[in-house]
């Protein structure tokens, strides 16, 4: 082999070992946002159930119940919208939504509250944690067209916070930084 | 709650319990495929980060001038006390992205001199020029976050996004409006 051609081939195996490392971070990354994605939607089903529960619990008023039926739908696009996104670098969303005794907050479970303040501050709750999730999401996501989405997301939860925090005569504006904590 | 020198300062991913799969702090950022940089490649990125960061800023900046000299002159009578709030953590967002900007080695891009909000409006009008104002920031926010290279970075902003979100409940509370009309933020699906 000449001293070109031994070059050339050095060269050209360097290159295809860039080449197979940045394939290799590709599919790591890709796997990583795949497993965000799927929380992300196991944690948006669960929320839809919560608020769907609280659509219809009796010790909300009226026009309490309709907030929740409202924000449950918006939970169900969320859950559409990241279902697509998740189809769409490969992976397959998770199906089901969770049983209402296994949807909880610490260690109470969404089958337990009955009262007003109960209901509306596992909700609370339940955003918090959801909230939190979106702010590590960011932090976590290689693709930079999901953000996005997520980042209209986290903007929509915090939404549903600042709702909860009124209802439950709290400021709905506490922080200048909502992380969920 | 996260106050802003220690929410800037200590960087965003720190203290936090990790919520999400394979999600154990900054450490294994190679691992989740995220290449590393050489110095040239990373000043390159914190440029670009800086440009972003600016244009935010420009947004941010606005709205904080929006509060003082529009809103709380039409909101006059302390009828209305939240404006007071809104004000602040728009200051405090400004604050966060200059010293952001500080941070990545770079000057915030001169404010300029005044803002012009045209003439005394009444309350109505003045809180839909803080709604229009808001989602223009949180459209800002969701141009800049698939391009932001820092992690720590996406989180502040995604923060931000999210408390100027949370302004618009107050503001379509106050209007008599819906006051979480989509399911998106900024109206991004």
């Amino acid at each position: 082999m000449t001293a070109t051609t031994r070059r050339g081939a050095l060269a050209a195996a360097g290159a295809a070992a860039l080449a197979l490392r940045a394939g290799d971070a590709a599919a790591r990354a890709s796997n990583g946002d795949r497993a965000v994605l799927g929380r992300l939607i196991e944690v948006e089903r669960s929320a839809a159930v919560a608020y769907e529960q609280a659509a219809g619990a009796a010790s909300l008023s009226s026009r309490e119940r309709a907030v929740a039926r409202d924000f449950g739908a918006q939970e169900r696009e969320h859950v559409a919208v990241l279902g697509r996104a998740l189809e769409g670098i490969g992976g397959r969303p998770p199906s089901g939504d969770p049983a209402p005794a296994d949807v909880r907050v610490g260690a109470k479970a969404l089958a337990e509250v009955r009262e007003r303040a109960d209901v509306l501050g596992f909700l609370l709750g339940f955003e918090l944690e959801t909230v939190r999730l979106y702010y590590e999401a960011h932090q976590r996501l290689g693709r930079g067209a999901l953000l996005r989405t997520t980042g209209a997301i986290m903007g929509n939860e915090g939404q549903h916070l600042a709702v909860l925090r009124q209802a439950l005569g709290r400021d709905p504006i506490p922080t200048a930084f909502e992380t969920g904590r | 709650m996260v106050d802003r020198r220690g929410f800037i300062v200590v960087g965003a991913a720190a203290g936090a319990t990790a919520l999400l799969p394979g999600c154990g702090g900054g450490d294994d950022r190679d691992e989740e495929g995220i290449a590393t940089e050489t110095g040239e490649e990373s000043s390159s990125a914190a440029a670009a980060d800086v440009g972003l960061l600016n244009r935010v800023l420009e947004a941010e900046r606005e709205l904080a001038a929006a509060y003082a000299d529009a809103v709380a002159p039409a909101m006059r009578g302390g009828r209305w006390t939240a404006v007071e709030r809104l004000l602040t953590q728009e200051r405090d967002h400004v604050d966060a992205l200059v010293e952001a900007i500080g941070q990545l080695g770079a000057a915030p891009a001169r404010r300029p001199g005044r803002y012009d909000f045209g003439a005394a409006r009444t309350a109505a009008g003045a809180l839909a020029l803080a709604v229009h104002l808001e989602n223009r920031a949180i459209a800002a926010y969701l141009d800049a976050l698939p391009r932001l290279t820092s992690p720590d970075l996406r989180g502040t902003a995604a923060s931000m996004l999210t408390s100027d979100a949370e302004h618009l409940v107050v503001l379509r509370r106050e209007l008599g409006e819906d006051p979480v009309p989509s399911a998106f933020a900024g109206g991004a699906g």
